[in-house]
């Protein structure tokens, strides 16, 4: 899942102080599941916003709407009158619905709610921890299932650096090494001939590098 | 007469509303059974209801929390018939079709037809007269265990109602009452240990400069989950004294000085306190020979009443502190036990019916 | 219909659970390790089968065992945990020397047939934690019976006789009329240690050190949990204690009964505590499943409802319910509701980042409406504030400006609904909850405050005073406290305004 985190609200507050309508818009989705941006952080916010509006005497609304995804225009299509009728919207989706607005209603202005923070899972309940890079050629099966590239502080693909102790971090003392990890895995699977395996410096062009990327899935693009 | 699946069945006989013979009360009236509870007093609850919560910062679990639903439930159910400042007359019949007769708070008598009948008349403290040697009743700073309960139902959020400022040093004496064989009574209370350390933490939590003294025999077990109670005491600063105090006299400026002898000085010696609180035992109820009597039941060896014969064949049971000493848990955890054998009792009686 | 019931566990606990299970008419179904000692035809034994995860609810439990045989499937209606636990020589042992045994092996030296006649048996209670009356009513019996047999000195070294169960006092006056000599020592004085053929105990008996040389030495073991107690607890979703062994500590779950409906755990398995009455609790808790099965109805009158089209299966809820209640629909993709395994509380609907549970009126219903100003709103638990007010009919007469809610759990509350009272115009909410350790719903207050916490720092960086939400511990017993709580939290208003 794309790992959300609510903005603080002062900064949201001071974000929305421009604008008289505003609609507090939840995704169903991802920030649903990452407790970050569902229906019931934006009812929150729309409460706060009317809390605020009324200790400091300002002119505003807040409307609350949750849609399933924020990211698919067909679901924003259902709540245009709504979006119309805002001055602003306070979208609590990732990165990405917070653009499929902006794009899909070139006139409104589109504010975010939401710190999209990265791909990854609960580790504990309320607990979030990164997973996967989105490096565009995953290399998972050769590094037993866990990624060097997401996990490793400093995404060492061919060993680990040598700064960790007892299996933790050396950036960060609170995490597992990746590659502690990698090795008791490989090892646990019979497959530590894996490790043997060299991978050249990172190609990017297949991530971050080349500018916006596109993905066209065969037999069902168009 | 009511319906348990169709079959118009007698109803059970409570003797004593407290908190066994409500439980099972509450038990047997969920399964649609008529109920008569037959009280002494004035009110049902006997003496549970009117006990305090130990709370500090945390439960201390002396489970008074768990009762407070038995009350209500007994209170607001129609299909129990409650008879107070009562008291049962005779008793004649046999398992299934007992006829029993109680004369009521106006003096009037009521006959009532049951097939099963729960003795759960409870129990009564120790009478500290027997003790006189340590000022209960002569010293106002001098409470037993049972003032102490009832006098934590007052509690605020700053006070207790029976700690003023002037007392700093508080004594609990242990096992008065129990465990005394010149007293009649060579078994342990079971209570008294948990409560009285459950109370030394209120007190503690409330006025943590009060300093705490037990003068213990043995510390007994206080539940599965306080097994390093002892310990954990020790570290809030409680001291516990190997010893049975011998008396309690008020000293010359008005203090209570406690009599005991010193092991390790092996002499006796005189200790001052502000407050002494006897933890007095457990004894069967007053009127134990009366319902004995009644209802043809024998004793245990420490007076406490037992069936003649099978429970199950005799369709009289006893539950919570009739048997002898239990704390609320235990004694509302037998009284569910014996509603339910009689429950499933009545049931087998309805399929052998055919109506179930 | 017939119930069967699944009894975990092959000892002496199993053993009474699966003649409680008969005796009212139900069937056993039982699983452990090694021999089982009931040849019945209503009780089946599977032997080396291990639980592997249960779903579903009472009436209907969908248990999967792994046996040699692969994975199987067995429907039961009820399930009894009777694991028992280990018994740990005491460490002492370890430097005791080869004069030393634990009270677990004396009976087989007892019988033995021969052996050297020891002049002096010393029975060591209390080394490594404060043993239990169970472990008194052995230790006792085993020093009789050593007296008995060989005639010798015997000692009896303990810091506490752990005597509430009559037969131990019983016990323990008959040993000392036979000659048993019983020594209390002082903590953390005892001593032993193997000298020339023999072995020394030493300790502070609270008057002078003393010492014995012994031929032998008896320990009490220790009762420990077993090591496979934390992984079944999670199987079972019920509570595991401080000590490691079965149930919460919380004051709702002293019996037999879990806080997920239709589970139960009796004997040793429940730490020592659990040892008091084995075949009390065995008969109370068979007797428990048959009247529960046979009249299957709800237990709370409000249960949660889960809006399908809402619900994003993000598993929130599976994670806070205390009673195993919610599951993952085989057919639909939402979560679903066990109608007999939810108590009401709320937590779900609380925790449910999509709205998508409810409870009727989200649980609450007003038990005094304010009139004039608003001033503090006032949330009671209803196992608790509720029950205090209750019982003493204050409620009238608190003052106007007071409104109370009552509440299934305060777990139940959602921060939104505190932000529209105090946009309503409450100047105060307090929120009355039960202490730690006593919640009914195990962590259902816990899990209020710290979602409280948060709040309360939202409330902060918008300039809104931390106290506007005050939450305070109360208990059904205390309706003076309770009252004066309110009456407090009241008073503090008013003196802000006249400030």
């Amino acid at each position: 899942m794309i790992v959300g985190q609510e903005k603080p609200v002062t900064e949201l507050l001071d974000m929305i102080k421009p604008y008289k309508r505003v609609l507090v818009l939840g995704c169903g989705t991802c920030t649903t599941v990452s407790l970050a941006g569902g229906q019931k952080e934006a009812e929150f916010m729309s409460a706060l916003i009317k809390l605020n509006a009324a200790k400091t005497g300002q002119d505003v609304t807040a409307t609350t709407e949750t849609v399933k995804r924020q990211c698919e225009w067909e679901f924003l299509d259902d709540i245009a009158d709504l979006i119309e009728q805002a001055d602003a919207v306070l979208s609590f989706a990732c990165g990405v619905g917070i653009q499929a607005i902006a794009e899909r209603y070139p006139d409104k202005v589109v504010l975010p709610g939401v710190n999209t923070k990265f791909m990854g899972m609960p580790i504990e309940t309320g607990v979030f921890q990164v997973r996967c890079a989105g490096c565009g050629n995953c290399i998972l099966d050769k590094r037993g299932g866990i990624c060097p590239i997401a996990r490793c502080s400093k995404s060492l693909l061919n060993g680990p650096c040598g700064g960790a102790e007892d299996g933790k971090c050396e950036v960060n003392p609170e995490i597992d090494c990746a590659w502690y990890l990698i090795y008791n895995r490989l090892k646990a699977i019979g497959r530590l001939d894996d490790m043997k395996q060299f991978f050249e410096p990172k190609d990017w062009s297949y991530g971050r590098d080349g500018g916006a990327r596109k993905l066209r899935k065969e037999g069902i693009a168009l | 007469m009511n319906s348990l699946g169709g079959v118009c069945v007698r109803g059970v006989l409570i003797v004593g509303g407290g908190i066994s013979g409500c439980t099972a009360a509450d038990m047997l009236a969920q399964s649609h059974i008529p109920v008569y509870i037959v009280d002494k007093s004035k009110n049902i609850g006997g003496k549970a209801i009117n006990y305090g919560c130990k709370a500090t910062d945390t439960c201390l679990k002396c489970n008074m929390c768990l009762t407070q639903d038995i009350w209500q439930n007994v209170n607001d159910n129609r299909y129990i018939d409650i008879m107070t400042g009562a008291d049962v007359l005779s008793c004649q019949g046999d398992k299934g079709d007992y006829r029993v007769m109680i004369r009521l708070e106006d003096g009037l008598e009521r006959e009532i037809n049951v097939s099963y009948i729960i003795v759960a008349i409870g129990f009564q403290p120790y009478d500290l007269k027997n003790k006189g040697f340590f000022g209960y009743g002569l010293y106002k700073n001098v409470l037993d265990g049972l003032d102490v309960e009832q006098l934590l139902k007052q509690r605020t959020p700053e006070t207790l109602p029976f700690i003023n400022p002037s007392i700093k040093k508080l004594a609990f004496l242990q096992c008065v009452g129990s465990r005394d064989v010149q007293d009649k009574a060579p078994y342990c209370s079971k209570v008294c240990c948990a409560y009285a350390l459950r109370m030394g933490q209120t007190i503690h939590h409330y006025y943590p400069n009060i300093e705490i003294t037990y003068f213990y025999m043995d510390i007994q077990e206080v539940g599965g989950v306080f097994s390093d109670y002892y310990d954990r005491l020790v570290g809030n600063g409680f001291k516990f004294v190997l010893s049975r105090p011998v008396m309690v006299e008020e000293a010359e400026d008005g203090g209570l000085e406690v009599i005991h002898e010193d092991l390790a000085k092996a002499s006796v010696v005189r200790e001052k306190f502000d407050m002494v609180i006897l933890s007095q035992g457990i004894r069967p109820a007053d009127d134990v020979d009366y319902i004995a009597d009644v209802f043809d039941l024998g004793y245990d060896a420490n007076g406490f009443l037992k069936g003649i014969g099978r429970w199950s064949e005799t369709g009289i049971y006893l539950a919570g502190t009739a048997k002898g000493p239990m704390n609320i848990a235990d004694s509302m955890a037998d009284a569910r036990r014996v509603a339910m054998e009689i429950i499933t009792d009545y049931r087998t009686a309805a399929i052998a019916s055919g109506v179930m | 219909m017939q119930h069967r019931i699944l009894i975990i566990g092959n000892g002496d606990d199993a053993a009474m659970a699966a003649r409680a299970v008969v005796a009212v008419g139900m069937e056993a179904l039982v699983i452990g390790e090694g021999a089982f000692p009931i040849a019945d035809d209503r009780v089946t034994y599977k032997d080396g089968w291990t639980l592997k995860h249960i779903e579903g609810q009472i009436g209907a439990f969908e248990a999967v065992f792994d046996t040699s045989d692969g994975e199987q499937t067995e429907t039961v209606s009820s399930i009894i945990a009777a694991t028992g636990a280990d018994m740990v020589p005491c460490s002492l042992m370890n430097s005791a020397g080869d004069k030393a045994v634990s009270f677990k092996d004396l009976p087989a030296l007892l019988n033995a047939k021969e052996y050297t006649l020891p002049m002096a048996v010393v029975f060591i209670q209390d080394a490594d934690v404060d043993d239990g009356q169970w472990v008194s009513a052995i230790g006792i019996n085993l020093a009789r019976q050593v007296r008995k047999m060989w005639g010798c000195d015997v000692y009896y070294l303990c810091r506490f006789i752990r005597g509430s169960h009559f037969e131990v006092e019983n016990a323990y006056r008959m040993a000392r009329a036979e000659g048993v000599v019983f020594i209390k020592y002082s903590k953390d004085s005892l001593a032993v240690m193997p000298a020339e053929g023999k072995t020394t105990v030493s300790f502070n008996d609270y008057t002078q050190e003393i010492s014995i040389q012994a031929d032998m030495v008896v320990m009490s073991d220790v009762l420990k949990p077993q090591t496979q107690t934390s992984s079944l607890t999670q199987k079972l979703g019920i509570g595991i204690n401080h000590e490691g062994f079965f149930q919460y500590d919380n004051a709702y779950y002293p019996f037999t009964a879990t806080n997920r409906r239709g589970v139960y755990v009796i004997g040793a398995c429940k730490g020592p505590a659990g040892l008091n009455d084995v075949s009390g609790d065995a008969a109370y808790t068979a007797l428990d499943i048959k009247i529960q099965l046979d009249e299957l109805r709800p237990i709370a009158d409000v249960i949660a409802e889960i809006n399908l089209f809402k619900c994003s299966l993000c598993l929130t809820c599976l994670r806070f319910c205390p009673h195993g209640a919610l599951h993952v629909s085989d057919d639909m993709p939402s979560m679903v509701v066990y109608d007999m395994a939810c108590q009401g509380c709320g937590i779900c609907g609380a925790v449910c980042p999509a709205e998508a549970i409810n409870l009727a009126d989200n649980g609450k219903a007003l038990m005094k409406e304010s009139s004039g100003q608003k001033r503090l709103k006032v949330y009671c638990c209803k196992n608790s504030a509720k029950k205090a007010l209750d019982a003493i009919n204050m409620v009238a007469q608190l003052p106007q400006g007071v409104e109370l809610a009552e509440m299934p759990c305060s777990g139940s509350i959602k921060p939104e609904e505190l932000v529209n009272d105090i946009y309503a115009g409450f100047q105060r909410i307090l929120i009355l909850a039960c202490y730690s350790d006593a919640c009914r719903h195990v962590n259902g207050n816990a899990d209020m405050r710290r979602q409280m916490k948060a709040l309360q720092d939202t409330l902060a960086d918008m300039g809104i005073a931390r106290d506007s939400i005050v939450v305070m511990d109360v208990a059904g017993p205390s309706s003076d406290d309770v009252l004066e709580k309110i009456n407090s939290a009241y008073n503090a208003i008013g003196l802000e305004v006249a400030l």
